[in-house]
């Protein structure tokens, strides 16, 4: 799985974007997490605070929007945001996955 | 995209004619003089080429569709001017001290929409001109240093009531191939590490002075071109050891020079204003405002690293948890963020110009600017108050490193038993570097003294509607 991964130019980091992003690796180990510009099964936005004002690039698969303490919106303290968003990773790549088989 | 490590090799390739401490440097790359004035704006370049960073650190040119370092962007939209903020707050944090690359960076843009309005008004094509070299600029990524203050002799004398005419930058003559230039540029901000030089006017001009309104670019090692090196507070401690310098890496503040240019010729595909006394107040307008945006980002980004370092310091002290102390940082993080506010709000005000470029709002960028002037030095009031004395008494490095008297620093300069004197001693540095002398001027005069921005946010104020809005109320007249 490629999961492209945007990071926002990180002014006011709230959480240390880099590493969540080295947790999430750790918890999908099947996953390659490479430049935005080469996602191809999802997006991974890692914005430092929850203003999450990085330009989100044109990108019609999934996208998980991790910003500050937050996972897609919602409230999410730092000792789970890894492996919550890890969790949503996995869901959205499978859904897809179906989605695209149907 | 050039790297850092490219940036830097570029300057070698320059003639650049540099004066310092009464020698000629004959090599600026290496010169510990100006070596941390290059590092941090190298630092520019390679951010831009960090995923961690680059959103804020680059932009897509409106004129080519390529991908640029931010610094040679022309804002496109209000969101534009907020990544800049933004931008100059993050890399601040990471020099501590100023990286030089916004001045050229809003003389680009004063330069882009003046120029675009003056062919308006006059059918010159001064602003195809400005494309072209804009667009070498962005496609060789080059650092531009925007040279506006000149001198000014007698402050009371405009400038061509000077008995000097060369107070002030003029063209001296205008042929076929272009015109000669004469004059100095003050206080210019990373100039010996630049490419190229922005000449913009300094004052609004009237007839008598259209010699003096003159836009032009100007390679830094043009023949004719001399850079003086300003002196800074404590500048000797770069030439030995790194604790003493408190932030050996990117040193204090731009690296200001004196600039000379003495009979310096610029081809006219270079010049974008040769006598248009008309707009020159519009260009010196539009720089000041974007300059002045700037001051809550990179000032904002800075009193972070100061009030890190004071918070550091209290630890060390074992006084992080008293009441007034924890006071005393919430008061410099809510100036702090005062100062940030106010440049996220003057970029969010925003407005197209007619080229299409974006300028702030210029009310809210002056108050911003003003209120430098006069928070910085509070926040380095309180971290002073904080640090206490040892910031202006500390031995030296050399004293802590002694085979005799070393253990005496190590022994008496320890706060809190498991932090290392030489911990405390690193961190007490840093804030003195930050907070003192030259960094402390920088915030007062930098994009203009206290009193232009005071003319700036009266011209701003709409006094009218205020009085309307009172007689109103209390019933002097009818409707408001």
């Amino acid at each position: 799985m490629l999961i492209g991964v945007k990071f926002c130019g990180n002014c006011n980091p709230k959480i240390d974007s880099m590493v969540v992003l080295k947790n999430i690796a750790a918890l999908l180990p099947d996953y390659h997490f490479v430049h935005w510009s080469k996602a191809r099964d999802a997006l991974l936005i890692l914005a430092g605070c929850t203003v999450n004002c990085l330009e989100v690039p044109q990108y019609n698969g999934p996208i998980i929007l991790v910003a500050g303490e937050t996972l897609d919106l919602l409230d999410c303290p730092w000792e789970n945001l890894a492996q919550n968003a890890a969790i949503t990773i996995k869901k959205v790549v499978k859904k897809q996955l179906v989605a695209e088989v149907d | 995209m050039k790297t850092g490590k490219e940036y830097i090799e570029s300057l070698r390739e320059l003639k650049i004619k540099v004066y310092a401490m009464g020698e000629k440097v004959e090599n600026i790359i290496d010169n510990p003089l100006l070596k941390p004035h290059i590092d941090a704006v190298a630092l520019t370049f390679d951010l831009a080429h960090n995923p961690q960073f680059e959103d804020l650190v680059t932009a897509t040119s409106h004129l080519t569709g390529n991908k640029i370092n931010r610094f040679t962007h022309i804002h496109q939209s209000t969101e534009d001017l907020i990544k800049k903020v933004k931008m100059l707050r993050m890399i601040a944090q990471r020099t501590g001290s100023c990286f030089q690359r916004c001045v050229g960076f809003d003389a680009l843009n004063a330069l882009y929409s003046t120029t675009y309005e003056m062919d308006q008004a006059f059918g010159t094509n001064y602003h195809q001109r400005f494309v072209s070299f804009l667009k070498y600029v962005q496609e060789n990524d080059m650092v531009s240093a925007g040279s506006m203050t000149d001198p000014k002799g007698d402050r009371s004398l405009r400038p061509s009531q000077q008995t000097d005419p060369d107070q002030y930058v003029h063209i001296t003559e205008r042929n076929q191939d272009g015109i000669i230039i004469r004059g100095a540029k003050v206080h210019q901000t990373g100039i010996v590490n630049s490419h190229e030089m922005l000449i913009l006017p300094t004052v609004a001009m009237g007839e008598q002075d259209s010699d003096f309104a003159v836009a032009c670019a100007v390679p830094t090692d043009a023949p004719g071109v001399i850079h003086i090196f300003g002196r800074q507070t404590n500048d000797e401690r770069k030439l030995g050891g790194d604790i003493d310098q408190g932030n050996a890496k990117y040193g204090i503040v731009g690296g200001e020079a004196l600039t000379v240019l003495e009979d310096v010729f610029v081809p006219w595909d270079r010049v974008f204003m040769a006598g248009e006394y008309q707009f020159a107040g519009m260009l010196v307008e539009r720089f000041a405002a974007y300059h002045r945006q700037n001051y809550g980002g990179c000032k904002g980004g800075v009193s972070d690293v100061i009030i890190g370092a004071t918070a550091t310091l209290a630890e060390y002290n074992g006084a992080a948890k008293a009441s007034h102390v924890k006071d005393k940082i919430t008061e410099m993080v809510h100036l702090c963020e005062t100062l940030y506010g106010g440049s996220i709000a003057c970029s969010a005000e925003g407005r197209p110009t007619k080229s299409g470029a974006y300028l702030v709002d210029l009310m809210l960028a002056n108050v911003v600017k003003h209120n430098v002037t006069r928070f910085i030095y509070e926040i380095g009031r309180l971290a002073h108050d904080l640090a206490g004395g040892l910031i202006a008494t500390m031995p030296s490095e050399k004293d802590l490193a002694h085979d005799e008297i070393g253990k005496y620093v190590k022994k008496y300069l320890i706060g809190v038993k498991d932090i290392p004197a030489e911990n405390r001693i690193r961190i007490a540095r840093l804030l003195e570097n930050m907070t003192g002398g030259t960094a402390l001027v920088e915030s007062m005069h930098g994009a203009g003294s206290p009193q232009s921005q005071r003319v700036m946010i009266l011209r701003q104020a709409n006094l009218e509607h205020k009085k309307k809005l009172a007689q109103y109320l209390c019933g002097i007249i009818k409707d408001c």
